[in-house]
């Protein structure tokens, strides 16, 4: 069965149910309304952003769906992009939030986390200083507050 | 007028720039987006957070707090109210751990060693009452134990098993509770009956670690029973007095994570929760209990399993690492272990997972504890000289295949209370149902082999099978091999399997994410082996190859003298590397003459074992087994390890780089260490995404400190800004033995650490 997505310029995208249920706000919506064949409308992505969730969703089609464990491990590794999505998250670094934006609008927690771990790959080794300039971040401790985190944060490592 | 923090950020240039800058403030501003992205950093990067911004601040101590530590020293002082002052690290340390103690979702409570940097030791420890009760709202995962070590009072102790206590009742959604060294001697609180009584209605898995006594398995059981029973009623009261068309709280959803609510200076106002659907009661899926022993002093009641018929609806036991002293067993019958064990067994009739071993296999370490079957027979022998091994009743396997009829995870790895009858029936009964299988050690343990009707079907459902030191069960692996299309981890240590025997013939399970093997190179090519007659496959035997594929121009002499054609294009000699060869013990005659001796007459067959090792492109981990003193190879021997040399194969390996995370090869020789074998390794494992370094690493020289330094934290750079390589460790390159020279080895060692940051290099120690 195909799906129709229409984002936010109004361009209309055909795909797959199976691939577009890789989203979960659009299964459930699907789930909602019933199967039909009127659009879903998508108005927080554009379509050069929908094109691009549309490519990856096609290439992990047949990926088993992720299950949700709040048990998980939080501590991550960042280091485990596999080689196809670290090709497609070469992108500029507009596209690579607005990607990052739509996936976690449209709750597709593998493109989700694919998005960021490329940005914390960016943000791994930098200092305060170097990440404040990357991201533009006014640094709006007083001096006394950044003293304090930094003694903490030795306290903290030193546990 | 002043602006906040957030409209500083959005007026600190026009959004053009932002654009031309290339990074969306926005994004980064929402809490949920940037506690997504700090999940996957590292402590040392998450402490630099902290110090960026108000709201990087909140997000990474969020991030950071999930996981809670508190060591042995420290659990008392955080818990408790004490009689004497505390320093500012230490008063900051009780009142971070109260402050983040909502946030926190995985708690330890323990002793760690030697580590007590924290607090003093003190053998006056004189606590006086609780600290303000501690509510975990969040907290998912409790580690409590062993704590015997703190020297405190006994008023104290019972204050403590309160504080405990009150930790696990204020945490609602706690799913997993292991408790260690419940049992000792100094410290007996809080009870396990005090635990089970406060936990709440999620627990899913319980693990319990120490002396636990097989006579307190009824007590143990009947405890769980009734906390499942006392919550079923709980959520059936709850459903009637629940309004209809009242909404439900949801369950989990991709927003509905952990993730703070903040103001406008980036000030966390509201701590979230983990959405709780209390209506649905989870009942205990798992129960672990480690070192089970027969006698002891019992501190808790006797309970008759025929006491009580309620059931426990687990769906995975673990009865491991049990034992019976030869001092208590006067008086003691077999009878008496075999009914306390199918007792709780009979309780369990959803069952899908039986772990029923030892944890040798867990403990075992080939770089110190070598070959495997030495070890275990060693680990064997020792634990003989204290603890008999009674065997269970004849009828116990058909027992417990009446009580649990669903079992499709099946762990007897290293049992020895079960006899080779007990083995056979319960997998003549479960083999077709089984998703994984260990009976790792019991041939050898018996020196006995257990039957199997071989049918082709047999191992279909099977993903995980372990056969190490089953020396009698060769033939087993080969089925697996051939037929087990889904298996996704096989071991078999200690079990030589010839070469000639697994190649030739495309394997079934090319799914494979974990293989351990054992694989003899026969010295004579014309004796090679062929594959057992009882396996019922049809098979050619596969000849020795004697025309085979050489894309890499292995036994081409001029690469000797290169590593490869396409680095030689654009980069001039390297004078400093055959400087160094000629500087070192083996000088340039001698170098090709003896890289001429690594190539012999069963390298095809080496080779064809590569490129058949070369087809998992799914392996993660990749362990390869070789001779030890005194083990399965003698002087005598007909068969040698393999050598994973350039000649002999180690370029086949190739298409594993992309997936490749682990390679073992503690008990090969130590060939791969050579020269030319770490290049490779550098260059096609490690470097293989940035071939813009090869000619680098070529001219790179072996002999500067100060240059290699430079190298290093060049490429350190390199790969914080791009993924890092899949492989991360490579256990067992040997130094020594006689097929190079140790100075040599080891510079090439050294090398390869530099010129790899991130790749764990270990050294086998026995």
């Amino acid at each position: 069965m195909t799906i129709t997505l229409t984002s936010l310029d109004n361009l209309e995208f055909k795909v797959d149910k199976d691939v577009a249920e890789r989203s979960v706000l659009i299964k459930n919506m699907i789930e909602d309304v019933g199967e039909s064949d009127s659009p879903i409308p998508l108005p927080n992505v554009t379509s050069a952003v929908l094109k691009k969730v549309i490519e990856y969703c096609e290439h992990h089609r047949h990926d088993p769906v992720p299950v949700q464990d709040e048990s998980d491990d939080p501590r991550k590794r960042s280091n485990d992009i596999e080689e196809w999505d670290m090709k497609f998250m070469q992108v500029d670094q507009e596209m690579l939030f607005e990607i990052i934006l739509a996936a976690n609008y449209l709750d597709i927690k593998p493109l989700l986390d694919v998005g960021c771990k490329t940005v914390a790959n960016i943000i791994k080794g930098k200092t305060p200083e170097e990440i404040r300039k990357v991201f533009n971040i006014v640094n709006d401790f007083t001096p006394e507050e950044e003293a304090q985190i930094r003694k903490e944060n030795e306290w903290a490592e030193d546990r | 007028m002043t602006t906040s923090p957030m409209e500083n950020e959005i007026s600190h240039g026009s959004s053009d720039e932002k654009r031309r800058q290339g990074i969306d403030v926005k994004t980064m501003r929402m809490p949920e987006i940037l506690t997504n992205v700090l999940q996957f950093l590292d402590y040392p990067t998450l402490y630099s957070c902290r110090t960026v911004s108000r709201l990087w601040n909140s997000c990474s101590t969020y991030v950071l707090t999930q996981d809670y530590v508190i060591g042995c020293q420290d659990i008392a002082k955080a818990l408790l109210h004490e009689d004497y002052e505390l320093s500012d690290k230490q008063q900051w340390a009780i009142d971070h751990f109260q402050q983040c103690s909502p946030k926190i979702r995985s708690l330890t409570l323990g002793h760690f060693g030697s580590k007590h940097k924290f607090f003093h030791n003190s053998d006056k420890l004189n606590y006086t009452s609780l600290r303000p009760a501690l509510f975990m709202k969040n907290l998912l995962s409790l580690s409590v134990g062993p704590i015997a070590d703190i020297r405190i009072t006994p008023e104290s102790s019972l204050l403590l098993g309160e504080a405990i206590c009150s930790l696990v009742r204020n945490s609602p959604k706690l799913e997993e509770l292991t408790y260690k060294d419940f049992y000792f001697t100094d410290l007996t609180n809080p009870s396990l009956e005090q635990i089970v009584e406060n936990v709440g209605p999620c627990l899913r898995k319980v693990i319990l670690e120490g002396p636990f006594l097989f006579g307190n398995l009824g007590y143990l059981t009947k405890l769980f029973c009734d906390r499942d029973q006392r919550w079923q009623q709980q959520q059936l009261q709850d459903q009637q007095s629940q309004t209809p068309g009242s909404p439900t709280v949801p369950t989990n959803s991709l927003a509905a994570t952990l993730v703070p609510t903040f103001d406008e200076k980036g000030q966390s106002s509201t701590i979230p929760e983990l959405s709780w659907d209390r209506t649905a009661v989870h009942p205990l899926e798992e129960l672990v209990i480690h070192c089970m022993n027969v006698s002891g002093p019992n501190v808790y009641p006797d309970i008759d399993f025929d006491s009580f018929q309620a059931q426990l609806p687990i769906r995975s036991l673990t009865l491991s690492d049990f034992c019976v002293p030869y001092s208590s067993m006067a008086g003691e019958s077999p009878l008496s272990i075999s009914s306390l064990i199918l007792g709780i067994l009979r309780r369990c009739p959803a069952l899908e997972e039986l772990n029923f071993g030892t944890s040798f296999l867990s403990t075992y370490d080939s770089f110190t504890d070598g070959d495997f079957s030495e070890a275990l027979t060693k680990h064997v022998n020792q634990m003989s000289d204290f603890y008999d091994t009674p065997k269970l009743d004849d009828d116990f396997a058909t027992e417990l295949i009446k009580a649990c009829p669903n079992l499709q995870k099946l762990d007897i790895g290293g049992n020895e209370f079960l006899t080779i009858d007990h083995v056979d029936e319960l997998l003549s009964n479960y083999m077709h149902q089984l998703a994984s299988l260990s009976v790792w050690g019991i041939g050898l343990i018996d020196e006995e082999s257990f039957g199997l009707e071989l049918q082709p079907d047999i191992f279909y459902n099977l993903t995980e099978l372990d056969l190490s030191g089953s020396l009698e069960q060769k033939h087993l692996i080969y089925l697996a091999l051939k037929s087990a299309r889904n298996l996704k981890r096989l071991w078999a240590l200690s079990i030589p399997l010839e070469a000639s025997t697994i190649v030739g013939y495309d394997w079934a399970c090319t799914e494979l994410e974990s293989l351990a093997l054992h694989i003899a190179i026969p010295l004579d090519p014309s004796s090679s082996e062929s594959v057992p007659e009882n396996d019922n496959q049809d098979t050619d035997h596969c000849p020795l190859v004697e025309q085979y594929n050489d894309p890499y121009g292995i036994m081409d002499e001029d690469i000797y003298t290169s590593s490869s054609a396409e680095d030689d294009k654009d980069s001039k000699p390297d004078a400093d590397q055959d400087n160094h060869m000629c500087r070192s013990y083996f000088g340039p005659r001698f170098r090709k003459r003896f890289q001429h001796q690594r190539s012999s007459s069963n390298t095809p067959i080496q080779i064809e074992v590569c490129k058949q090792l070369a087809k998992l492109t799914h392996l993660r981990e990749l362990k390869l087994e070789g001779p030890s003193q005194g083990g399965l190879w003698d002087s005598e021997s007909e068969v040698e390890c393999m050598k994973l040399t350039m000649e002999t194969g180690l370029p086949y390996l190739e298409p594993l780089k992309r997936t490749l995370e682990k390679l073992d090869v503690c008990q090969l020789e130590e060939q791969i260490s050579g020269r030319r074998e770490t290049e490779w390794i550098a260059r096609h494992f490690y470097h293989h995404r940035h071939p813009q370094l090869h000619p680098r690493l070529k001219v790179f020289t072996r002999t500067d400190p100060i240059q290699r330094e430079a190298f290093r934290d060049e490429l350190v750079d390199v790969y914080k800004k791009s993924p890092m390589p899949s492989l991360r460790e490579l256990r067992g390159i040997s130094l020594s033995g006689e097929h190079g020279h140790y100075s040599e080895l080891h510079m090439n060692a050294e090398w390869l650490q530099t010129v790899c940051p991130t790749l764990s290099i270990q050294f086998p120690t026995y």
